[in-house]
């Protein structure tokens, strides 16, 4: 009796389902083909924080680009740094301190407010007002260059006093400065008792830009929605509702693969880009990019203060290895952190070449640390050969940091008498491949100890930082390196970037030079890279970046371990997607559109 | 149950009162286990190694500013945050806010006082687990009797097996299963998320994975629990007494044994209600459905402390209260307890 | 037994033999054919995971060699259920995985009970603050999700090295499932105490520990024994989300649970390459099944008022049928002779 119930009501229940879903899905399709139909872009979760200034999820970074797209100045798809279609023209004095945009007329933000001379000085202002950003969370590094900016609302005209001018300027100061509306913004913090920052904050999930796309709704860890904005100055965008949303990496695949979802962007994983390809209906596009996974290695702890100890750490890091573990076939191995910024590639069209067989002239140059044999296969011999040969000759020195390490290969290194120990840590999605790489079979055959330490991203971040009270044990960070479109060296690796154990550092390796070149000679070589001028100086400064790119391959204050080879996998009905390494979806979809 | 029928004469506060005065008592119990809790809970978050402030630090962000900048900004967030003052002083700001306030505090994971998005995460975490909750409860009581009943025989050992099936499989696994099935397979229902952002899916459709996977992940205990506890009541005398006494046996089962047999139900739906919502911080995250299970697990990556301790205490809070909620059920499906506690 | 008694040809010397509660118990889950089946599945999945790990340890065998060029096979005689992503032998790695997912239920198992049963006692048998402290803790422990917890004990334990991380999951899991087990076993003490053997034990003035060790705790291990089955397979799950969530082993150390994950990173490649997820699976599927077999089996062993009928009885049932099929047919057959003689009389 209970039976028959119990199975009718399941049949029941799984029935009016299954009818339900189909009477929905033909309506569906039926409702789909009157209206243009929308892009839905899969994403990993965002922040919610579409104003620039907070947040820290690069996820949101592409509403941004979407919402507002460029400031005074924008970058092209070849990696070049112009002026936006804000500005009729700019003027530059020649001590290059006074900057002067005259803006074009009639440009709308999406509300409805006109976009003036004063709106691009209220922005700047409400940047450079670090105390009022700082009670609210927010950071901003423009009061660093600016000095001040005047509007001429008659002439729509803005200038700007900068403090101090280098070769990253205009990217810096002008790029992806989002320009806020005025009025909107004054009048709401006003009528809620706010600073205009305290406002931003409170409303920062619901973007009013000027750009392409205006912004419909947010959902938190669901999706935004996005449509075009009507009075765009620019190329109206034939694609005219944009859908970005959340979804989990564990299905993504088969979300695009069904259809639920038109674009998966930046997918490096074999096992998801292989069945993308092999699908008709998915189209790719593929870009390498330099950057990637990376080691840090702190080059003044202990051992790793001597060059010889980081080389040959490198020799026995099977990278090959990793990348067939990690990425499968879609992964390259570089021999320097930025072997060239990306627009040099363009600039030299060697894009092709990067990491394949016809490696570039400048990635011959330089050391690499992947003893092949003939295969082409990563020599383990050799490669453990090549390091005990460079520790041995370390272990002969005598002189300051070299007396503490001493032994041999055979009887294993010693240092400060202890046998020499390198402690690698990673967080749990370096867990698998570095536990495979590093296997026992494989550190049995070393002359040295390698200790292998997962730990939460907080934890080694502070540790790589040196931002942590802790007992400092470390010597090598796995982690990742992001990508700048016009790279200064600087900023990461001068000496004065180092800070006391304790505080946080930005020369994450704590670099200060090597065997090959001293403190004084690097700070001076990033401080002449820096200060290339800005607009002439390309020259000088690829001159110089290959020096700098030659020290980090020689002394290893990081090991590159991959490139990312990108791949975007979308619809085949999207056509005209042009994407690159320096061109990313949010810009690309504006020339796209439906076949 | 009977008494109250032949008492007709009570008024209704006569009845209700005695409720009413025991939970008050065993709200007030509830303090110092309260208290107690949320120093567990706050000891042991803040013993998770490592400085919340630095998953806060952006290589982006920072790359721009000079060390002694990101100092300061590191400084600044951190007293922003509260991380600057001693453990104990914190313990008892956090108290401060959380009960007298009502502030949760702020979260580095989504940059938002946690009070503007913690509601959103409970509601929906409620929407699936109780629905999800009631029908695996629907199910498993005609189920649960039935195979009590037909003990041994053919259906029982199917739904022995069956049940047994149920359990053996992770439930990320069992979603992972049914999404193959019903959406890839069949195309029936969307993948993941909460709602179609073109508004052509209904809403409810996205429910339907999330509950069948509770429903199915509760089920077994349900079901099995019914069942022991249906068994060893119809072993009783007074059943056996029923039937001599000439009762049809459906009487004999849903009047008689079944409502004895609901009393250790009762304290099951105590037990499963707290553990519904913890379990699904793995389900929440393959079907991406917003609840407090993916609420914990965004919060875990990024060491989001006042999240955790929030979430934490209203787990804490939601199990003491289901416990009053049992004690509360016993009074009122078995009379002895009742006449022994309002007294 | 009310067959048997009913075939009863009077009572013999056979029949007088008394059975203790464990040869009753023993002889009740002899009878019972789905625990028994439950049983033998236990021991073969036990067996061969033995023999492997045997295998394994004897031979050195390197569970971190990896091999592109034979990465993703389907099952052939070679690999009989193929290989994984990293070109491993995946039959190796399955049954290697059991070997460290029964540990880990094990010995999990075996810290949860022994935590739960003391505590239980400790607070059934004294009663009052000790009773309501821990109660208090046991309320405590139970009021948070099992992940949560799991999730802040592996932070706070993080910089355990990967040989012991295989502990450290069974300490999480061990310390947070005894509650259920205390709240039983002190509810059973609770009841014990009061009757008649116990107050016994008081009046002859045995000691406390004696009372608890010797005469209450026998008396509860029934129960403790089928909720420890519970826990046995709660405990092999549990393992799988950890692993899932990467709280669990590292590799190369395969589990039930982290191969299953592993193979639920990607819905795509459940369809593709299943037989990463569908070897493991299964044995998962049988070992829960099996010990929740046995659990079901001894508690229906374990129920004094349970009936059971063993395999001598069903053979002599069987025997009865059939000897009353026999009679049936042999009353058929006289009554057609009787017919047919009767007819013949008539003829």
């Amino acid at each position: 009796m209970n039976k028959k119930i119990v199975l009718l009501l399941a049949v029941a229940l799984l029935m009016a389902v299954s009818v339900f879903a189909a009477a929905e899905k033909e309506g569906a399709a039926v409702g789909t083909a009157a209206v243009s139909r929308p892009l839905v872009v899969g994403s990993a979760d965002f922040t919610g924080d579409f104003y620039t200034g907070w947040g820290n999820s690069s996820y949101d970074v592409n509403i941004r680009t979407l919402v507002w797209g460029f400031g005074l100045m924008t970058n092209n798809s070849k990696g070049e740094v112009v002026d936006s279609i804000l500005v009729a023209n700019k003027t530059i004095s020649t001590d290059l301190t006074e900057w002067k945009f005259k803006l074009v007329d009639g440009f709308t933000f999406h509300n409805g407010e006109k976009l003036t001379a004063s709106d691009v000085k209220f922005t700047y202002d409400f940047y450079m007002n670090t105390e009022a950003l700082k009670a609210t969370g927010g950071t901003s590094s423009l009061h660093q260059y600016v000095d001040s900016v005047v509007a001429d609302e008659a002439t729509n005209t803005v200038t700007f006093k900068l403090k101090s001018v280098i070769y990253t300027t205009d990217s810096s100061v002008f790029m992806n400065v989002y320009i806020l509306p005025q009025e909107t913004i004054t009048k709401g913090a006003q009528a809620a008792g706010q600073t205009v920052q305290e406002y931003v904050k409170a409303n920062v999930s619901s973007p009013i830009g000027y750009g392409a796309y205006q912004f419909v709704e947010y959902r938190p860890s669901e999706y935004v929605k996005l449509v075009a904005f009507p009075e765009y100055k620019g190329k109206a965008p034939a694609i005219k509702e944009i859908i970005v949303r959340y979804v989990p990496s564990e299905t993504e695949l088969d979300q695009l693969l069904q259809g639920e979802v038109d674009l998966l962007f930046q997918q490096v994983e074999e096992a998801k880009i292989n069945p993308a390809k092999a699908d008709p209906n998915i189209a790719t596009n593929n870009y390498f990019r330099h950057g990637g996974g990376t080691i840090v290695l702190h080059t003044d702890y202990e051992a790793f203060a001597l060059t010889e100890v980081r080389q040959a750490f490198a020799y026995v890091l099977n990278r090959p290895k990793i990348i067939e573990l990690f990425l499968g076939e879609y992964g390259l191995a570089s021999q320097g952190p930025y072997s060239k910024n990306m627009w040099m590639m363009y600039d030299d069209n060697e894009m092709n070449m990067l990491g394949s067989a016809a490696d570039s002239k400048f990635e011959k140059s330089l050391i690499n640390y992947d003893i092949l044999d003939a295969q082409g296969k990563f020599d383990e011999a050799a490669n453990i050969a090549k390091a005990n040969q460079l520790l041995a000759a370390a272990a002969a020195k005598t002189t300051g940091a070299y007396a503490n390490l001493t032994g041999n290969a055979s009887s294993g290194f010693l240092w400060k008498g202890q046998p020499l120990e390198i402690k690698i840590t990673f967080t749990d999605f370096w867990s698998d491949t570095y536990n495979l790489i590093f296997n026992q079979a494989y550190l049995d055959k070393l002359s040295f100890k390698i200790t292998l330490q997962g730990l939460d991203w907080p934890i080694m971040y502070g540790h790589w930082m040196g931002d942590t009270q802790e007992q400092r044990q470390y010597h090598a960070f796995v982690g990742g390196m992001s990508y700048a479109l016009k790279s200064n060296p600087r900023e990461s690796y001068s000496t004065d970037k180092i800070l006391p154990w304790g505080q946080p550092s930005l020369n994450g390796p704590r670099f200060s030079g090597g065997g090959s070149i001293t403190a004084a000679q690097w700070d001076k070589l990033l401080v002449d890279i820096e200060s290339a001028h800005p607009v002439t100086g390309k020259n000088d400064y690829r001159r110089m970046f290959r020096e700098y790119v030659k020290v980090m391959n020689q002394e290893l204050p990081i090991i590159p371990v991959y490139s990312n080879n990108y791949f975007d996998l979308y619809s085949a009905d999207l056509v005209n997607f042009n994407t690159n390494a320096l061109w990313g979806w949010a810009q690309a979809i504006l020339d796209a559109n439906w076949k | 149950m009977g008494s109250e029928e032949i008492k007709g004469s009570k008024t209704f506060v006569e009845i209700v009162l005695p409720y009413v005065v025991y939970i008050g008592k065993r709200i007030l119990s509830l303090i110092p286990v309260f208290l107690i809790i949320s120093v567990i809970i706050f000891a042991l978050i803040n013993m998770i190694p490592g400085d919340p402030v630095m998953s806060m630090v952006n290589p982006d962000v920072i790359s721009t500013m000079t060390p002694e900048q990101v100092s300061e900004y590191v400084e600044t967030m951190r007293s922003f945050l509260g991380y600057d003052k001693p453990i104990i002083q914190r313990y008892f700001i956090w108290m401060r806010d959380t009960v007298f306030r009502g502030q949760f505090g702020y979260s580095i994971r989504f940059n938002k006082p946690v009070n503007e998005i913690i509601g959103g995460y409970i509601g929906r975490s409620f929407k699936v687990n109780i629905f999800g909750f009631v029908i695996a409860f629907m199910i498993s009581i005609p189920i649960g009797i039935a195979a009590a009943v037909k003990k041994n025989k053919l259906f029982d050992k199917v739904v022995t097996v069956l049940t047994i099936v149920g359990i053996s499989l992770p439930s990320f696994f069992l979603a992972l299963i049914l999404i193959m099935i019903f959406v890839i397979l069949l195309g029936l229902l969307p993948f993941s998320g909460m709602s179609d952002p073109r508004g052509v899916i209904p809403d409810w459709h996205y429910l339907v994975l999330p509950v069948t996977v509770i429903v199915i992940s509760s089920l077994v205990g349900l079901v099995r629990y019914i069942r022991a506890s249906m068994i060893e009541v119809l072993q009783a005398d007074y059943i056996r007494t029923a039937r001599a006494k000439g009762l049809k046996e459906k009487v004999v089962i849903y009047k008689h044994a079944f409502q004895n047999a609901l009393i250790p139900v009762v304290t099951l739906i105590g037990f499963t209600i707290p553990a519904l919502f913890g379990g699904s911080i793995v389900v929440e995250r393959i079907f991406a459905y917003p609840g407090m299970g993916y609420l914990l697990g965004q919060a875990y990556g990024f060491k989001d402390g006042a999240v955790l301790q929030t979430s934490l205490l209203f787990f804490g809070m939601l199990t003491l209260l289901s416990n009053i909620f049992i004690d509360v059920g016993y009074m009122i499906v078995d009379p002895r307890i009742r006449e022994g506690r309002t007294k | 037994m009310s067959d048997t008694a009913s075939n009863a040809e009077g009572f013999s010397k056979k029949d007088e033999v008394i059975l203790s509660p464990f040869q009753l118990i023993f002889v009740k889950f002899k009878s019972n054919r789905l625990a028994m089946f439950g049983l033998i599945l236990f021991l073969t999945i036990v067996a061969l995971v033995s023999l492997t790990n045997l295998y394994t340890t004897v031979t050195n065998y390197d569970f971190a060699h990896t091999d592109a060029s034979i990465k993703n096979l389907p099952p052939s005689l070679q690999h009989p259920f193929g290989t994984d992503r990293f070109g491993r032998n995946n039959i190796i790695r399955v049954f290697q995985g059991g070997w460290i997912s029964l540990q880990v239920a094990f010995l999990s198992t075996f810290m949860a009970v022994s935590i739960g049963v003391l505590m239980g006692a400790i607070a059934g048998f004294f009663g009052g603050i000790i009773d309501n402290v821990i109660m208090r803790v046991v309320e405590v422990v139970s009021s948070f999700p099992f992940l949560a917890l799991a999730y802040i004990i592996a932070a706070v334990f993080r910089e355990t090295p990967a040989e012991q991380r295989l502990f450290l999951t069974v300490f999480i899991l061990g310390i947070l499932s005894w509650t259920g087990l205390a709240r039983l076993v002190r509810g059973q003490i609770m009841s014990l105490r009061e009757q008649e053997f116990m107050v016994a034990t008081r009046a002859l003035g045995i000691k406390k520990r004696n009372q608890i060790v010797k005469h209450l705790i026998p008396n509860v291990l029934a129960f403790v024994v089928v909720s420890g089955t519970l826990t046995f397979a709660g405990a092999i799950l549990s393992e799988a989300f950890l692993s899932f969530l990467n709280l669990s082993v590292t590799e190369p150390i395969p589990t039930w649970g982290a191969l299953l994950s592993r193979a639920a990173s990607n819905s795509t490649n459940m369809r593709t390459v299943w037989w990463q997820w569908v070897f493991p699976g299964f044995m998962l599927f049988l070992l829960i099944m099996s010990v929740n077999l046995i659990g079901e089996g001894l508690r229906d062993s374990i129920d004094p008022k349970a009936t059971y009928i063993t395999r001598a009885d069903r053979k002599n049932n069987k025997k009865r049928k059939i000897e009353e099929k026999k009679i049936a047919i042999q009353k058929a057959a006289t009554k057609k002779m009787e017919v047919a003689e009767s007819s013949k009389g008539r003829v």
